[in-house]
């Protein structure tokens, strides 16, 4: 599918104090397999046109696609999509897209996610698949966030396995340790050691920041794929 | 602001290329590093996207949509198609 | 054509009064061109300038023997964005017209390559458009219209002719190129001319 095609939003929630999920309607769509995005196009009035690119959450050949996104205070089509978006909106999308960020259920190997706020996106929808295909493959989730309000699909992260949260800024009540960034320490306890395959999404510094980090721990920089959302 | 990588690239190359594109290996002519195009460091311009090498930062490639696509810093790039 | 996104409006445009409507701001220079970038060497390069009455030439040799000016200016594409406090150096329009006559009120402006557009004459003169042939300090990229290209900054950039070759004063303000695809005669973006 590489054209553009229109599809409607069918339903918005919020997911943290600054984002929200929205579940749009594209009719034609084949499916993506997870890790995979689409680009989204916005044209105003005058015809002056934006376009970004979103990860999408759910897996499947459902028409129905899960978006996630997080508002930027300077950005210019995120604060669109969260504060004005409204369930009959039609938006132009192009998808699904990429071949490289993606997990396949039927690879066996280990693989570890590392995501930073929205970046858990495409790493939801690999947890999504890895469970719709019961696969056996060792699969975890690190999940960095300021506080636990900002996280995305909370509850479903909540009843899920193996996923370890990282607090940089305010941490639960009850919380071991104080909150701050993603350690080699958090690594050492909670990833999976090298030899699988690694998926690192978020924020282009926090990306590089965990890359760095994996490398150093004795990662294979072939086996850690990343995605940057831009931003800081 | 802050670079992107290649993934972002898999929309404006679907234009020119059957599949996606971002799984090609790309060499740079500034250094001869090879390494899929996913990999690559790119930032938006009003130009389109540039895509730069990740060892030397030279530009590989710039794309914008349909319009246009320049190999300028193409050696050479390999694209398998996978059997559907 | 792309539907419309009902409640979009885009990044805040009007927060720089330097900015014409509907402009946003870019920091790079993107390069938009109709064709091919013409390969030009100043030892072939000749500017020539056209009236009802006769011809005036110069070699690049000859051009560079004119007085310069440095130029600090904006500039403002059809395409959106725009670029302020552009630094150019290149001959004012006011010396090529220097002392030529001319009954004519418009000018044809003609690139190597083909590339046309129409200007009146009143908007080349009185400080209001150059020659130029370097960018920021560094001689003039072919891909931005090296070795010399005119600048008329108080209209859309599609008015200032890359790989200028002459210049060709006329009676009636005919279209050039763009102008005969549908963009407007005029060009101001103050006021938004972009098209018909």
């Amino acid at each position: 599918m590489t054209g553009w095609t229109v599809g409607t939003v069918v339903e918005v929630r919020a997911e943290t104090p600054t984002g929200r999920s929205i579940v749009v309607d594209v009719p034609g769509w084949r499916g993506n397999i997870a890790g995979q995005h689409l680009d989204l196009r916005l044209t105003a009035p005058d015809g002056y046109q934006a376009s970004r690119s979103y990860s999408i959450a759910s897996v499947g050949p459902d028409a129905r696609i899960q978006l996630a996104v997080d508002r930027f205070p300077d950005g210019e089509v995120s604060p669109y999509l969260v504060d004005e978006v409204r369930p009959g909106d039609q938006l132009e999308v192009r998808g699904p897209l990429g071949g490289w960020f993606v997990w396949r259920p039927d690879d066996p190997r280990a693989v570890q996610l590392i995501g930073g706020g929205s970046g858990v996106v495409p790493l939801v929808a690999m947890m999504r698949s890895h469970t719709a295909a019961k696969s056996d493959a060792p699969m975890r989730l690190l999940y960095s966030v300021r506080s636990p309000e900002d996280r995305f699909f909370a509850d479903e992260l909540e009843r899920a396995a193996s996923v370890t949260f990282v607090y940089t800024r305010t941490a639960p009540a009850g919380w071991p340790g104080e909150p701050g960034r993603l350690t080699r320490q958090t690594l050492a306890e909670s990833a999976l050691p090298p030899g699988g395959t690694t998926f690192v999404c978020g924020p282009t510094g926090f990306v590089e920041a965990v890359a760095t980090l994996l490398v150093e721990i004795g990662h294979d920089p072939a086996s850690v794929k990343t995605e940057r959302f831009g931003g800081a | 602001m802050a670079r992107l990588d290649g993934n972002v690239l898999a929309g404006p190359l679907s234009a020119h290329f059957v599949g996606d594109a971002t799984t090609a290996i790309a060499t740079c002519t500034g250094c001869l590093d090879t390494a899929p195009l996913a990999r690559a460091s790119v930032e938006i311009t009003a130009a389109g996207f540039v895509a730069h090498c990740r060892g030397c930062d030279g530009v590989i490639l710039i794309v914008r949509d349909a319009v246009a696509l320049d190999l300028v810093g193409v050696e050479a790039l390999r694209i398998s198609t996978p059997r559907q | 054509m792309s539907i419309f996104t009902r409640g979009f409006s885009g990044r805040r445009r009007d927060d720089n009064p330097a900015l014409p409507p509907g402009q946003y701001l870019t920091e790079d220079f993107p390069v938009l061109s109709a064709g091919p970038t013409p390969d030009v060497r100043t030892i072939d390069w000749r500017f020539t300038l056209t009236t009802e009455t006769g011809q005036r030439s110069w070699s690049w040799d000859e051009f560079m023997a004119l007085p310069t000016e440095e130029v600090t200016t904006d500039i403002h594409c059809v395409t959106r964005w725009s670029k302020l406090g552009t630094s150019w150096r290149g001959v004012s329009l006011d010396t090529v017209f220097g002392g030529i006559q001319t009954d004519h009120d418009y000018v044809m402006q003609h690139s190597y390559g083909g590339y046309t557009t129409n200007t009146p004459l009143a908007d080349l003169l009185d400080g209001k458009a150059w020659i130029a042939f370097e960018f920021d300090g560094e001689p003039l990229d072919p891909e931005h219209g090296g070795p010399a290209r005119l600048i008329v900054p108080h209209l859309y950039f599609w008015k200032s002719a890359k790989w200028i070759r002459g210049l060709t004063t006329m009676p009636n303000d005919d279209p050039g190129f763009w102008e005969q695809n549908g963009y407007h005669i005029y060009g101001d973006p103050w006021k938004e001319q972009r098209y018909w």
